[in-house]
């Protein structure tokens, strides 16, 4: 029996609603979830006895985390085999508002007045890495039993909220960019990167999911749940559904629990 | 018939050394700077010069002057990036020139985006990587090829173009007389060969250390050039209080350093006595007379950002921005841990041992 605890923030709950499937899959692992809404599990600790407590900023917090947990405003790390971790935003955001504005110079040229050097675009996604990691550390400490996967990239769809969600207009312009593979891979090999050299495991994003770069397809933002259990009234195409979580679990499953073949 | 008084007699208290700084009551002293005429905010003001002149656009800009950027970031790109966008040369001047050393450096840049000038190597190669040899910190990593070099410059000179095109006012601080230059043509670069990029060879580089006619003679050329553009152009020259990294003349740094400042400094008092549209603001007097004061960093060469606030206050007030109208949002140059503002002369450090 392998215990696994998936951690994180709202988008836990894809991965929660997707915990009956997988375990008529992998009827071994003993799944558990702890959720905190994300300013409060990003900047939360884990303490000398292994446990984690989400910083939390208002009664609000705190009643949503006994709400979300079984009452529980923390969790004890140590009783866990493994510890999926899903909330931290290696963001392409930065790189995508500048693809908004600029071509790279060594790209496409897609009629943008301005050109930046492949070498910055690349500077501005390592250094946003590298500062997601550090907020990753200072949360998780040194505890070597995480995987990190990606929280959800944006949907495809998310052009439909240009009109009320800031970054849509430059996510839409990077996803459909023809640098943006490259770019992408780029940001993929840099967040693996940074997360192992911390001492965690890496899941990316499951390839299944993934339309274009940067974007996970429309269909899984549908009926996306609330982490309080219910659905969300809208569709906000950041959210991701049990179908979602259904394909991330079972990565983790093919990743992590999947027995290597003992050398010869 | 005069009344054989001492033509001392009835000057203002600044014009007495005890008064007017000894027993001041603070430093830098009142009434050290009178502008000899307004900046309006929203005047487009094109900044560049030496290491310092950054502190004076963060500085202008922070206090909400209209400081031209015709190389901009997009809007809403993440703070903490903004010392990483400044390693590329954005939001350091009015274009991503990077420091502009010597005046004959800034003449040639005003030259080439008209289409005047065409400078000798201008691409420098190191390990594969390849460098815009007129403003090498720009690219920390070069660029592939060549063509990628040439390529980028035309974007920034016609940047370049655009924001001279409707500069009210330029800012220029003047910050060293030594250069290297490409010997047979006369371009002048502002790293020495082999610095950041390109290979130092005596047949064809060789250093120069402009003397005060030479420099007047450049900016003059400025001068001529960019009002030729906007007849109302006016000029605030300041000169840099930051010692030399490193002299090629031969003599001690400290007496070279002298000497460079010296020589900048007369320029830029003829120039603020000759032209009714050049002013000149003493940062160099206030940091360097009193450098004791807490003004340098323990390298005894970088201003240290306590300092830098000094300065820029009393160029604000004599501008009648109170501090509370001044922008307090932070710049890099507000970092107490550290001097970022970014200085390739100061790469040569590196070569000292």
């Amino acid at each position: 029996m392998t215990r696994l605890l998936v951690l994180g923030s709202s988008h836990v709950a894809a991965l929660r609603q997707a915990a009956p499937a997988f375990a008529e899959q992998q009827p071994d692992v003993q799944l558990s979830f702890f959720a905190a809404p994300a300013p409060a599990f990003r900047l939360g600790r884990v303490g000398s006895k292994g446990f984690f407590t989400p910083k939390y900023r208002s009664k609000g917090d705190r009643q949503l985390g006994r709400q979300v947990n079984d009452g529980a405003l923390n969790i004890d790390l140590t009783v866990f085999d493994k510890v999926l971790v899903s909330g931290f935003r290696f963001s392409l955001g930065d790189a995508a508002r500048l693809m908004l504005e600029f071509d790279l110079l060594e790209g496409a040229d897609t009629g943008k007045a301005r050109r930046c050097s492949r070498g910055f675009a690349q500077a501005v996604i390592d250094q946003s890495v590298e500062r997601e990691m550090k907020l990753a550390r200072n949360c998780l400490g040194e505890n070597r039993n995480y995987v990190l996967t990606d929280a959800p990239y944006p949907a495809e769809s998310i052009g439909a909220r240009i009109g009320d969600y800031g970054p849509a207009e430059s996510l839409v312009a990077f996803m459909n960019h023809p640098d943006a593979p490259d770019l992408f891979a780029y940001w993929q090999a840099s967040v693996r990167q940074a997360v192992e050299a911390a001492g965690y495991a890496y899941l990316p994003q499951p390839a299944s999911t993934v339309a274009k770069p940067f974007a996970t397809q429309a269909d899984y933002t549908a009926a996306a749940p609330h982490f309080d259990g219910s659905t969300l009234g809208w569709t906000d195409h950041r959210h991701m559904n049990a179908q979602f979580g259904l394909q991330v679990l079972t990565a983790f499953a093919d990743h992590t629990l999947t027995p290597s073949p003992l050398a010869a | 018939m005069t009344d054989g008084r001492s033509p001392y007699q009835g000057l203002d208290p600044r014009a007495f050394w005890r008064a007017g700084v000894a027993d001041a009551g603070r430093y830098p002293p009142p009434d050290i700077y009178r502008p000899k005429f307004p900046i309006a905010r929203d005047l487009p003001i094109f900044t560049a010069g030496s290491c310092f002149a950054q502190h004076v656009g963060n500085a202008l800009r922070g206090a909400g002057f209209n400081v031209i950027d015709a190389e901009p970031l997009p809007q809403g790109l993440a703070a903490h990036l903004g010392p990483l966008a400044q390693s590329y040369g954005y939001a350091m001047y009015s274009a991503r020139y990077g420091n502009v050393y010597t005046v004959r450096q800034f003449l040639q840049l005003i030259q080439e985006a008209h289409g005047e000038f065409q400078p000798a190597d201008p691409v420098w190669e190191r390990d594969g990587r390849f460098f815009d040899a007129l403003r090498p910190g720009t690219e920390p990593d070069g660029l592939d090829s060549p063509d990628l070099v040439t390529r980028a410059r035309a974007d920034h000179l016609a940047a370049v173009r655009g924001a001279l095109s409707h500069a009210g006012l330029v800012v220029f601080t003047l910050g060293l007389t030594e250069a290297w230059q490409h010997s047979d043509s006369g371009t002048v670069y502002p790293t020495a060969p082999g610095t950041i990029a390109g290979q130092m060879d005596p047949a064809r580089y060789s250093f120069v250390n402009f003397r005060a006619s030479q420099i007047r003679a450049d900016f003059l050329a400025v001068r001529d050039r960019l009002r030729a553009i906007n007849p109302g152009l006016r000029f605030l020259l300041t000169v840099s209080p930051v010692p030399l990294t490193a002299t090629a003349s031969g003599n001690h740094v400290l007496p070279a350093t002298i000497y460079s400042k010296s020589v900048l400094r007369t320029v830029a008092g003829e120039l603020y006595e000759d032209f009714e549209d050049v002013d000149y603001f003493p940062s160099f007097e206030i940091v360097s007379s009193h450098p004791a004061d807490g003004f340098f960093a323990d390298n005894l060469r970088s201003v240290t950002p306590r300092g830098v606030r000094r300065v820029m206050r009393t160029f604000l007030a004599a501008h009648n921005v109170a501090e509370d109208q001044a922008d307090p949002r932070p710049t890099p140059a507000d970092s107490d841990d550290e001097d970022d503002v970014v200085c390739e002369e100061a790469l040569l450090e590196a070569f000292s041992s």
